[in-house]
């Protein structure tokens, strides 16, 4: 029985999905069998060995390309053609249909998926006259319609939300459920967090837990509402905390909507800042993982309690670690997408 | 070839009508699209053509291309659905080959199994998983997908796609003790 958990935390691992206390399990139970310790490594290196795949012969490409500048205009084929050419796209364009309302019955889908690497960052606008923009790392799913405006987020997204008091606007993530009218706010959610967050900057919103749908907290403007990833899940009831966040500049916000506060710790990531206060350096490093899109790897147990506050905006990562190495002794290794802290 | 790359080529594509782009892209997702295909139980022929069509509408859309986000997800919810109209008459898709259940996997094992041979060895590990497992396994470790684009894509429950990664994961790991008991007693680590 042992197998099968292991096999389900490998799969975890290079799947990527395998969170802190998985990692701890994981090197736990490998600790216990040094005989699955080859497979696993093995199992990896299997993984992330990827043969590319073989090109077509070009006669595939230029017998597509003929039928696609292919324009069309007498025979009685092409009008069947048109018609199978229209539903193909209808076809084609339901995966998009965030963008596009569609009435059609074949398959009633308006999803749409966006999602950003480590190091990438994007700002699109919704159907509806949202915006969005996503932080790395993170992955956005959502549906709008006649009725509803829905998001499903993993990571982390600033929303200036469109009015539209006939269609709620609803975003879901991790176990918090954020219900909006016209309003800016930013999610935090990464599951491999310890804590989820969200901070209102104008407008209001309400959110409450999937576990007690019936607790529902309201935000004002500037207010920050947090919840621990692993209590929300084990004490439903745990009080939700709410805590001012402080801008630097105290309240100079034009008047005209957006943005994000740049001076505000939770947003400063919009303008393409990298703000953090006291935070140790073993979850900055977390963050500068997902910000540059790097590994960091620690040597020095010290190192890790080191506490930091700072921001970066066109540092590299090279010139940050340099930054921060004026306040504290440490040194690294830049091994391109690896860096390791000793 | 890295997801920003792609996405270069994409945009090279929908604002300079790059052919030349066109081809890379079409290089790049035709035998994974194709493969895609046939494991939702379609011919290999029938496969293809479904295949070189989405990209002869991607082609004369490229100028909305704008709205297309997600080139890869676009593609294959696109080769997806042609599928399912391929297999209009069924109301619902269904898997046809069942998994091999522990079928042994043929071939001799060498004492001295070098990396490659390794390799294919466990690519013949994963060909005997059913069609459904080895389309999960291949997304999601090929082509980046996450559990839930899977899923969608699919029209399977998240749970369904962990559950059949795990099971890769086992078949593999099966593999990897049946090459220890057939043969050389140190697998080469390169």
């Amino acid at each position: 029985m042992h197998h099968h958990r292991l096999d389900e935390l490998i799969t975890a691992k290079l799947s990527g999905t395998l969170d802190e206390s998985g990692r701890e399990e994981l090197a736990a139970l490998l600790l216990q069998h040094p005989e699955w310790e080859q497979q696993a490594a093995l199992l990896e290196q299997y993984w992330n060995s990827v043969q590319e795949q073989e090109a077509p012969p070009a006669a595939v490409f230029n017998e597509m390309m003929a039928k696609a500048e292919h324009t069309g205009k007498t025979t009685v084929k092409v009008v069947a053609w048109w018609k199978w050419a229209a539903a193909a796209t209808l076809a084609g364009l339901l995966c998009t249909a965030g963008y596009h309302l569609w009435q059609h019955s074949y398959r009633q889908k308006e999803l749409q998926l966006v999602e950003t690497r480590n190091g990438e960052r994007r700002h699109f606008r919704l159907s509806d006259g949202t915006t969005v923009h996503l932080n790395a790392s993170s992955h956005l799913t959502c549906r709008l319609n006649a009725r509803t405006r829905e998001i499903w987020l993993d990571g982390e997204a600033f929303f200036e939300v469109a009015k539209d008091p006939a269609r709620p606007f609803v975003v879901h993530a991790a176990s918090m459920n954020i219900h909006a009218l016209g309003t800016a706010f930013n999610v935090k959610a990464y599951p491999e967090d310890a804590q989820y967050e969200t901070t209102l900057l104008e407008g209001a919103v309400e959110v409450y837990l999937d576990k007690t749908p019936e607790q529902k907290v309201r935000l004002r403007p500037y207010e920050k509402l947090a919840i621990g990833s692993t209590a929300a899940l084990a004490s439903p009831e745990k009080k939700l905390i709410i805590k001012p966040v402080v801008s630097k500049v105290a309240m100079a916000k034009a008047a005209a909507l957006p943005a994000a506060d740049s001076t505000l710790l939770e947003t400063a990531w919009v303008s393409n800042r990298l703000q953090f206060e006291a935070l140790r350096f073993d979850q900055l490093a977390k963050l500068l993982e997902r910000w540059y899109g790097v590994k960091i790897e620690f040597r020095n147990e010290t190192v890790k309690n080191y506490v930091f506050s700072g921001s970066f905006a066109s540092e590299s990562i090279t010139q940050a670690l340099q930054a921060l190495q004026l306040t504290e002794e440490f040194h690294f290794d830049n091994q391109s997408t690896r860096i390791i802290i000793y | 070839m890295p997801a920003i790359d792609l996405q270069v080529l994409w945009d090279a594509v929908c604002k300079a009508d790059d052919q030349q782009s066109f081809r890379q892209l079409f290089d790049h997702y035709y035998p994974r699209l194709v493969r895609f295909a046939t494991d939702l139980a379609i011919s290999r022929e029938a496969a293809e053509e479904i295949v070189s069509d989405v990209f002869v509408q991607l082609w004369k859309n490229r100028r909305e291309g704008g709205s297309i986000l997600y080139l890869k997800t676009y593609l294959y919810t696109a080769v997806r659905n042609r599928c399912y109209n391929h297999h209009r008459d069924e109301q619902k898709h269904q898997w046809l080959e069942l998994e091999a259940e522990n079928a042994p996997l043929a071939g001799d094992v060498h004492p001295q199994l070098e990396w490659k041979e390794m390799q294919q060895w466990l690519d013949k590990a994963i060909a005997t998983l059913s069609p459904q497992g080895r389309t999960i396994f291949r997304l999601i470790r090929e082509e980046g997908f996450k559990y839930k684009e899977v899923a969608l894509l699919l029209e399977i429950s998240p749970r369904t796609v962990e559950t059949q990664l795990v099971r890769a994961t086992s078949r593999l790991r099966e593999a990897l003790q049946q090459y220890s008991r057939g043969g050389g007693p140190k697998i080469p680590v390169p």
